[in-house]
């Protein structure tokens, strides 16, 4: 039996606080086209810039046609012909789409210094016939459309694998078809199998009608551990879907027998919206709800659905029409003070860029907010303020050496602790949008964030839930809304005893 | 049926406006200088405004690369004044009695290129804000003109010299000439070689740029260099016009060439413009300070009356939504 054209053994990554990949196994074989599925954080990125030699693993072994290699950057790797399109893109929009696609390998068109850049437009052109693009090379690529970009990546993917002039060679799809239209989806996947008849192929993607469609074999992965792999002839979306999400619905995890019982009669409304719509991209449109006092209220949908915009609304972070009641006000929040003074606090799901405050140590981090309570004229009173984060520090168990060190040297879940004692520090705080509180971080960190929440709902503080999964947003919430398109489509009531199955909610998802 | 109008609309609206905006600005100062003053509008006169404006254009040219960088150079008045000690050191003059001629040029512009490279080495290898670096490299350069002369002002003696920067060939002043070979050179820099288009992607994304093989350390290094090579020039031309080597010939180059810069329309995030910009630019502000003289405006508003111009032409010109950031 010959050797696969690529292959990987037991690789394994590990972020601070968080394993990435543990001991996941992939076989590529020549001119196939291989899928890769999972949810957010399941280690679908961490393994593509592992095979493309922008990460190096921690453990594991790399062959790539039985031989074993290791590669530190990207440009070794383009060496063999591995050649990575990325999900963000990496154009520069400054310079033409030609010296994108010819950036860092000028050499060929190079005399006594000077640059042919009539030579490398002709070559360019050759390149993007490929893609089956009539660009003009000398365009400033800021200037294209998002979907032509997205062609001249795959161009710049295709020059990259044919000039390290190896008889083999892959390339790798990182969720390509995230913000293409069917038609321009149609045309990618025509150039994937033009592709496929000289290189390997491997594609990553959300949607999974897609992945069964284009990849000849797909590889489930979940929390870092590969699940199996299957032939695309006889799967279903459904089938692929439950291997994916894996494990039951786990009681223990999600502390479900302390769930909140909500009186939806005679309970109190802490927050409702009448027709909110958000003004510019009409990301979410006439959205009505209410949260009830205690509640931990969920909202579902695929990327795109509006869920998160509408929680970054309820925090005057968006630009909305409607109506926002909460307590005596009647109109809409247009920023972020104004939410506080309402009592919402927000936890955005970029920890790094918006919830911390990295070179802050905890002590500031935590008080940031909370400043505006504890001064005298604007002087801060320091020992009250530390008072505040060790009391915060001991009731959230949050794992540090002292109140003083810098916030960014915190493990994921402890940051994400301190997040939540910023806002947890101020009284008036009586709701709270969680915005995917649980990313990034590991399993055990995880566990003791839904405790936390479950004993914050107990003093009467209402919570507003998006998740990457929904196994965890059905194991927390006590009703989910489902949003399809920005609009609420369909709400299920999530009892304790009388959870919605995620088969349910997945079928008003899509 | 006119068919041009959606796609000629198209065009309109990503045509790059901030190259029109500083064209007609420095075409509205010279109609306002002919009608006031007719006898203005001779060759001669027009030269002579040019030749004034010559160390300023050449300084605006070296930092035009840095700013496409996205970085910053302070440097430019240290350099340069380094630059117009040493050369009027080398030279014959009152205090000495050596005369190395041609060479002292040589050395003078070779010695502020290492002065710029090595800006380059501590901004990229002990990273530092590349502004924290130059200036801090702008005053060692000051510095070190001020102990070459220690104070007693240096008048070069070696007329072959002066005569070299100040003549005129075929009606054509000879700085006219040597402003052409460095604008050339800087031209074909940024157009014909991957320095320019390196230089550009750096200023537009450097971390993209790194994750593309590019010794992202080694242009910016080459870019101060070039910077630091522009201002040496700018100095020996500065000692040659005046006769004397002191440190503050300088003064004023250092804000009048960025702003040159700006007002061209290279945006200070880096990764855009170049020195066609920036020689219109600069020519913008010596025609100001001629219009000025020529208006019989005081000349105590000189200098408000250059940032109100400043402040405008960016107000309209300018491509903003970007965050501006000094790296």
């Amino acid at each position: 039996m010959t050797a696969p054209y690529l292959q990987l053994e037991k690789m394994t990554k590990e972020y601070p606080g968080v394993v990435a990949l543990n001991k996941v196994d992939i076989k590529v074989n020549y001119n196939e086209v291989v899928g890769l599925v999972g949810e957010n954080g399941a280690g679908k990125s961490t393994l593509l810039k592992i095979i493309s030699g922008i990460e190096s693993p921690d453990s594991g072994n790399y062959f790539l046609e039985g031989k074993e290699v290791k590669y530190n950057s990207l440009l070794e790797a383009h060496k063999d012909g591995i050649s990575l399109v990325f999900q963000e893109q990496s154009l520069l929009p400054n310079i033409s789409v030609a010296e994108n696609i010819f950036l860092g390998s000028e050499e060929k068109y190079m005399k006594f210094g000077m640059l042919n850049k009539k030579k490398m437009y002709e070559e360019t052109r050759k390149y993007l016939e490929m893609v089956d693009s009539e660009i003009d090379p000398g365009t400033l690529t800021g200037n294209l459309e998002f979907s032509d970009r997205q062609m001249i990546e795959i161009a710049k993917s295709l020059r990259i694998v044919e000039e390290s002039d190896q008889k083999n060679s892959i390339i790798l799809f990182d969720e390509p078809t995230s913000v293409l239209e069917d038609e321009e989806i149609k045309k990618l996947f025509e150039i994937i199998n033009e592709i496929k008849k000289d290189h390997s192929v491997i594609f990553v993607s959300h949607r999974l009608d897609e992945v069964i469609e284009i990849s000849d074999r797909v590889y489930i992965l979940k929390d870092g551990k590969n699940v199996e792999d299957r032939p695309t002839k006889n799967i279903n979306q459904k089938e692929l879907h439950n291997l994916m999400v894996g494990r039951s619905l786990q009681e223990e995890y999600y502390k479900i027998k302390d769930q909140n019982e909500i009186d939806y009669i005679n309970g109190k409304v802490v927050l409702a919206t009448n027709d909110l719509t958000e003004q510019k991209n009409k990301n979410f449109c006439d959205c009505c709800f209410e949260l009830y006092e205690g509640e931990i209220l969920g909202f579902a949908g695929v990327q795109g659905s509006g869920k998160e915009q509408l929680g970054r609304a309820l925090f005057g972070l968006e630009q909305v029409m409607g109506e926002i009641k909460c307590e005596s006000y009647k109109d809409i929040i247009d920023f972020p003070p104004e939410a506080i003074n309402r009592g919402i606090a927000y936890i955005p799901k970029e920890r790094s860029l918006e919830g911390l405050v990295f070179g802050f140590d905890v002590n500031d981090n935590i008080n940031l907010p909370n400043y505006r309570n504890i001064n005298k004229y604007g002087v801060i009173d320091k020992e009250e303020a530390k008072e505040v984060s060790r009391k915060w520090v001991k009731r959230l168990g949050i794992k540090t050496p002292s109140i003083h060190t810098p916030s960014g040297s915190l493990s994921g879940g402890n940051q994400q602790k301190v997040v939540l004692a910023k806002w947890l520090a101020i009284n008036e705080i009586n709701i709270l949008i969680l915005d995917h509180p649980t990313r990034g971080i590991d399993v055990g960190a995880k566990e003791e964030i839904y405790e936390l929440m479950r004993e914050v709902v107990k003093r009467g503080i209402s919570i507003i839930l998006t998740s990457d999964t929904l196994e965890e947003l059905i194991g927390l919430s006590n009703r989910i809304h489902v949003m399809k398109d920005g609009e609420i489509v369909k709400t299920f009531m999530a009892e304790k005893d009388n959870k919605p199955t995620q088969e349910q909610i997945v079928s008003h998802m899509v | 049926m006119l068919s041009f109008d959606n796609d000629f609309l198209k065009k309109l609206k990503k045509y790059d406006y901030t190259f029109i905006v500083p064209i007609v600005f420095l075409i509205a100062i010279w109609v306002t200088i002919f009608t006031v003053n007719p006898l203005f509008l001779n060759l001669r006169s027009i030269l002579s405004v040019l030749v004034t404006a010559v160390p300023l254009i050449i300084c605006a040219f070296g930092v035009t690369h840095v700013i496409r960088l996205g970085s910053i150079d302070l440097s430019i008045e240290g350099q340069a004044a380094f630059s117009a000690v040493l050369v009027s050191f080398l030279l014959q003059n009152n205090l000495n009695n050596f005369d190395l001629g041609f060479w002292a040029v040589i050395i003078a512009v070779l010695a502020t290129t290492l002065i710029g490279l090595l800006n380059g080495v501590i901004h990229t290898q002990v990273k530092i804000p590349s502004f924290i670096s130059s200036f801090g490299l702008g005053a060692i350069a000051t510095g070190a003109a001020i102990l070459i002369y220690r104070g007693e002002p240096i008048s070069i003696t070696d007329n072959g010299f002066r005569g070299f920067f100040t003549n005129w060939n075929f009606n054509i002043p000879n700085i006219l000439f040597i402003t052409a070979v460095v604008f050339i050179f800087l031209y074909y820099l940024q157009k014909k070689t991957i320095i320019g288009t390196y230089v550009d992607a750096i200023g537009g994304d450097e971390k993209l740029t790194r994750l593309n093989g590019i010794p992202v350390d080694k242009f910016k290094i080459i870019s101060f260099g070039i910077a630091g090579f522009c201002y040496g020039i700018a100095g020996v031309i500065l000692a040659a016009r005046l006769g004397t080597g002191t440190a503050d010939l300088s003064t004023g180059l250092l804000l009048n060439s960025i702003a040159a810069v700006l007002l061209g329309g290279t945006a200070l995030q880096g990764g855009n413009g170049g020195v066609i910009r920036t020689l219109i630019g600069a020519i913008i502000i010596s025609s100001l300070k001629t219009g000025i003289i020529v208006l019989r405006i005081n000349p105590y508003f000189q200098e408000g009356f250059i940032g109100i111009v400043l402040v405008t032409v960016l107000l309209l010109g300018a491509k903003r939504g970007k965050l501006v950031i000094n790296k």
